[in-house]
């Protein structure tokens, strides 16, 4: 069995889209990746189109000093949290920003990469621009990131070769041969898993005919980790449709893994499916979809939602706070 | 007054001399006993037991095991309104731990109990008692032999007293055939009621020509039913001669429903006819909001009306 959460209809990982602007810039130092950001943001602005900055701290106050202000730009953070460490659920973060700055128009997107949030590898990276290629499929987004000519980690590079169908080379834009789908991309450069969270507080078997015990388990949890009633009902809501997920679509034994942490509980589901989409759920549905909106879904309810796969098979962590 | 879920019409399948008769009236039962197909069956059946006797004025006893919550929550569903009956003693929720003294008594104590009762309501005034309660779990543990000397003791005073009534559960899946064979012969009726699914999550009934109501929970193992049973609705709607251009579904008592079982609902509600609705009832929050993250609002042939605040008024109908 494999799991197939995406109908065919909507762009996913698994299938090619119409990338957005999407374009790489390298830098060789602090100094020089501002002085490369300032003109791209001043040419928005000349565009008249809403400009946003997903920019490291420093650099982004540096590029503020520049432009005598970022009263004209969005400054998007970049929170240090299982959010802002999930390449997944920032990309559909980012897009859900830009659609609020710019709806359905243009909107301008400058990003520069951040080593704080590397983690072990730099897949992190190649993850976060793989799932924009899926969540901006069809947009009029401008994307314009900078990553340094020689960061830490290869896969960072590697990623950065792949996931953008342009680079600027020499001060000019242009087409990038290497550029490949997501789903290439993250079948070489695979999404990486999540940093170990230590032996769950709650382990339940996956089976069909469980569904209903796994639901009044979950929620007798949340309600005793002091979650209000209508969030615990929300987030067994979620913890719902991946199990079911595992069960319709993936291979068993499938597992259910529970952590309860500072006001907030952690899930993972795990079965021995492989994933044919490696992203799914990172687009909203159409209301004419029938099916591929359960991920989707448990993407709004949790604070992190992060899939990735291995030989083990398929597995889904879900961070929801309290 | 007559509660709506008194008029919800079971079939009652009486037992006199070999022969069985069938009447629709739950008001006309005295010692009567119900073999369920599930939780939401007990819980449709004993709420609707008990509002009959309610309605008509009787004094209402529920010998509760732990399970005064379902019971209530049911009758909320069922909006039958219960603070006044509970306020003023015509409605008595006996506690889990006077319930297990009670049913656990030996057999001549607990004769004198249960007849003193019915002697005290007849000396208050009411006009009958109706009585449902956990009693079979706590005298299984006595042996089917205890069960049937029990429910022996119970019959023959519920004949002395016509005022009283009394509704027996018997779980299939505790008795095994010859026990229920045993048990229904004391029992001078027995409870039939009608559902048109029950896998023991969810369950469906027909409330209406064109109408049904959900109990239980719809989810990936039942996903096809509910779309199942609003076609054949649609399809009965569009060839009756009378106007039914709503399709009504009543929510009140489901609890749980997932992405696919909201999805499919604002599906099937887009496909009926331009004539046709889709109207759901009764909806709780947690379904409501289900219902919005899986484009109800944007599904012009589905409406959904909010769950009630209050019960039915005294007088009025559910």
């Amino acid at each position: 069995m494999t799991h197939v959460s995406e109908p065919l209809s909507a762009p996913s990982a698994g299938t090619p889209c119409a990338a957005p602007r999407h374009a790489a810039a390298f830098f060789a130092s602090p100094a020089a990746l501002v002085a490369q950001i300032v003109p791209v943001v001043r040419a928005g602005l000349d565009r008249g189109v809403p400009v946003a900055l997903a920019l490291p701290p420093e650099i982004a106050r540096a590029v503020g000093a520049a432009l005598g202000g970022l009263d004209r730009v969005t400054v998007l953070d970049h929170p240090d949290d299982p959010a802002g460490r999930c390449g997944q659920t920032m990309a559909v973060r980012l897009a859900a920003r830009l659609r609020e700055l710019a709806g359905d128009g243009p909107v301008s997107l400058v990003a520069a990469h951040d080593s704080r949030f590397d983690g072990p590898d730099g897949r992190f990276w190649v993850e976060l621009e793989a799932a924009f290629n899926v969540v901006l499929a069809g947009t009029a987004s401008d994307l314009r990131c900078f990553y340094p000519e020689q960061p830490l980690h290869r896969a960072v590079t590697d990623g950065t070769l792949r996931n953008h169908p342009a680079l600027v080379l020499d001060g000019e834009l242009r087409p990038n041969p290497l550029h490949r789908p997501p789903r290439e991309v993250l079948a070489e450069i695979p999404v990486p898993p999540p940093a170990l969270l230590g032996p769950p507080d709650l382990v339940l078997v996956v089976e069909s005919a469980r569904l209903s015990d796994i639901r009044g388990r979950v929620e007798a949890a949340l309600i005793g980790a002091g979650y209000a009633r209508a969030r615990a009902e929300d987030v067994v809501f979620a913890v719902n449709e991946i199990t079911t997920n595992a069960v319709h679509h993936g291979a068993p034994p499938a597992e259910l893994h529970m952590w309860v942490v500072e006001r907030a509980c952690v899930f993972e589901v795990h079965d021995r499916g492989r994933l044919d989409d490696p992203l799914p759920g990172l687009r909203p549905p159409v209301s004419t979809q029938r099916s591929g909106w359960g991920v989707w879904i448990a993407r709004q309810t949790c604070s992190a939602l992060h899939v990735w796969s291995d030989r083990h098979g398929t597995h889904v962590r879900m961070h929801t706070a309290a | 007054m007559v509660m709506t879920a008194a008029r919800r019409s079971p079939l009652v399948r009486h037992w006199w001399y070999g022969m069985t008769r069938t009447v629709e009236d739950l008001d006309h039962v005295t010692h009567t006993c119900l073999v369920p197909d599930s939780d939401d069956h007990v819980w449709e059946v004993t709420a609707a037991w008990l509002a009959g006797g309610l309605g008509a004025g009787e004094r209402v006893m529920y010998f509760e095991d732990q399970t005064a919550d379902a019971l209530l929550g049911r009758l909320t569903d069922d909006r039958v309104p219960v603070d006044r009956a509970l306020a003023d003693g015509q409605f008595v929720l006996v506690p889990t731990e006077q319930t297990r003294a009670t049913v656990s008594a030996p057999l001549d104590l607990f004769e004198r109990m249960i007849d003193e009762m019915i002697r005290d309501t007849e000396a208050a005034g009411w006009p009958g008692l109706r009585l449902a309660g956990e009693n079979v779990n706590v005298q299984l543990g006595m042996g089917v032999d205890a069960v049937v000397a029990y429910e022996t003791v119970v019959d023959r005073l519920l004949r002395e007293h016509p005022i009283a009534r009394l509704l027996c559960r018997f779980d299939p899946l505790v008795f095994d055939t010859a026990a229920m064979a045993a048990v229904r012969e004391v029992h001078t009726s027995e409870l039939v009621t009608r559902s048109l699914y029950d896998d023991g999550l969810l369950r469906v009934t027909r409330t209406g020509p064109v109408a049904l109501r959900l109990a239980g929970e719809a989810d990936h193992s039942n996903r096809t039913v509910i779309r199942r049973f609003l076609d054949a609705t649609l399809d009965q709607a569009l060839r009756s001669e009378a106007a039914h251009n709503d399709i009504t579904l009543d929510l009140s008592s489901l609890r749980f429903v997932d992405v696919s079982g909201a999805v499919g609902l604002v599906h099937t509600a887009e496909e009926f006819p331009d004539s046709h609705r889709l109207v759901l009832t009764g909806v709780r929050p947690r379904v409501a909001r289900a219902l919005e993250r899986c484009g109800a609002p944007a599904a012009r042939q589905l409406t959904i009306e909010p769950r009630w605040t209050e019960p039915v008024a005294p007088g009025g109908r559910g």
